[in-house]
């Protein structure tokens, strides 16, 4: 391992370059800086791009590889600025000994707006309840709003909803996620058709559901009776 | 200043680290998570309410606690009916107002943490030492690359005696912090409250002050 290095001053700042250039075997080398002063690495978007840690930069290079390592401080400039620490010398290769990682290959390339995240990694939100509507081909399971059968209140409701939530998408692609949601225009078609149905009656059911609560409101069971009788 | 605190897989210890951060750097701790949060709040306004519009978000910050938090949503219905994409707005609103916020991102690779990251100005990944979770973590960083989020610090949770501080940093390219395991952790946040003020001067209470230090430390340009 072999380190050559160089600093300039201009005003009170040292810059200092380090060359790093690898022998025949993979290693992890630890450079110290000498200088004594802050370490002030490069940045990128505004934080430090290089891992600098208590004067100490920890890398690691693969058989006959050449690294440049550079910084500034304020300290005046030492000879050498830059020196080996630590030489770790026939290191595995990462998948060996250390976990080994393919994140940036599971990340989709995006526009870094709002709209741009939410294209590229997909709409956050959960999913709506499974409806009737999903499907043209399912209304015989019984989960459909079938002509004559009677309406079931829990999935009128989830039609409803969606129903509600296309009427009101505010933009297009809130109004593609629903449209989506409702198995596509032909699904859109068959759940306004379901909505209507389902109008006509949940007020019939209402209607009946008064006139049943004022039987059960004008009928008095006769639990004493009985428990005579008994 | 925006960070957001992200771990890839669940169960790391990410909201834990968020709260504590946010504790030591005197920031509202934004709980992103759209339906499941596990954190407990009271009533009032919470994200799914911001996000639909419902809320002003910095009428939505609880100021009643140890820490400033806007709590996450806990219902599906209402996760549903939010936009999530004004999340970077109304984080932006909320550090107009406070200065300082951390956002919690919920487990995963979905658009509630790209939007988080895209919100932030830095990121810190959280792992345990379980090669796993390291692997999860991972595409975190690559996205929070992607998405122009410095990497301040990587949290280490749960580490033991002799974390791996040297191999995570290798593999996510940051300078690595370890959060020593600890019951009192646990316990502080079971009870809605940093370690630092239940168990000052603990190792993790130290832990969490060397890792907003650090963080600082990076976002000092900022």
């Amino acid at each position: 391992m072999r380190l050559d290095t160089i600093s300039h001053q201009i005003g009170a700042v040292t810059f200092v370059l380090g060359i790093l250039e690898n022998g025949s075997t993979r290693a992890l080398v630890t450079v110290a800086d000498r200088t004594g002063g802050p370490i002030w690495p490069p940045r990128r978007n505004g934080v430090p791009a290089v891992d600098w840690q208590d004067g100490t930069l920890t890398v690691r290079l693969e058989p006959e590889e050449r690294r440049a390592i550079g910084y500034a401080t304020d300290a005046t400039p030492a000879d050498p600025p830059l020196a080996i620490a630590s030489v770790d010398a026939g290191i595995g290769p990462p998948a060996d000994d250390r976990p080994h990682v393919t994140g940036a290959n599971e990340v989709p390339a995006m526009e870094s707006t709002p709209t741009g995240v939410v294209r590229a990694l997909g709409d956050p939100r959960p999913p709506r309840p499974r409806g009737p509507h999903r499907s043209a081909g399912d209304a015989g399971d019984g989960s459909g709003q079938t002509p004559g059968r009677p309406v079931r209140p829990d999935r009128a409701c989830q039609r409803i909803a969606l129903a509600e939530a296309l009427a009101e998408a505010s933009d297009l692609e809130d109004a593609a996620t629903h449209v989506a949601a409702a198995g596509g225009l032909e699904g859109v078609r068959q759940l306004a058709a379901e909505v209507r149905a389902d109008q006509d009656q949940l007020r019939r059911l209402a209607e009946h559901a008064r006139t049943l609560a004022d039987r059960a409101g004008a009928v008095d069971v006769p639990v004493a009776a009985v428990d005579r009788l008994s | 200043m925006i960070l957001a605190v992200a771990g890839g897989k669940g169960g790391v210890g990410t909201s834990t680290v968020a709260y504590n951060i946010g504790a030591e750097l005197d920031a509202v701790v934004v709980d992103a998570d759209l339906a499941m949060t596990g954190r407990p709040t009271g009533p009032g306004p919470d994200l799914t309410d911001v996000l639909a519009g419902r809320a002003d978000p910095v009428d939505a910050v609880r100021t009643d606690g140890p820490v400033r938090v806007l709590p996450g949503g806990r219902s599906l219905a209402a996760a549903r009916s939010t936009r999530p994409r004004s999340l970077v707005d109304a984080v932006s609103t909320v550090e107009t107002a406070h200065d300082r916020v951390v956002v919690d991102c919920p487990s995963g690779l979905g658009s509630i943490v790209g939007l988080g990251l895209l919100a932030a100005d830095a990121c810190v990944p959280v792992t345990t030492p379980s090669p796993v979770a390291v692997a999860d973590a991972s595409p975190v960083v690559a996205l929070a690359r992607e998405l122009d989020a410095g990497l301040a610090r990587v949290a280490l949770s749960r580490a033991g005696p002799d974390p791996p501080r040297q191999a995570v940093r290798l593999a996510l390219g940051a300078p690595t912090v370890p959060i020593p395991a600890s019951t009192a952790v646990r316990t502080a946040m079971r009870h809605g409250h940093p370690v630092s003020t239940t168990e000052p001067g603990s190792a993790p209470a130290e832990a969490f002050e060397t890792l907003a230090a650090g963080i600082q430390h990076s976002c000092r340009s900022l």
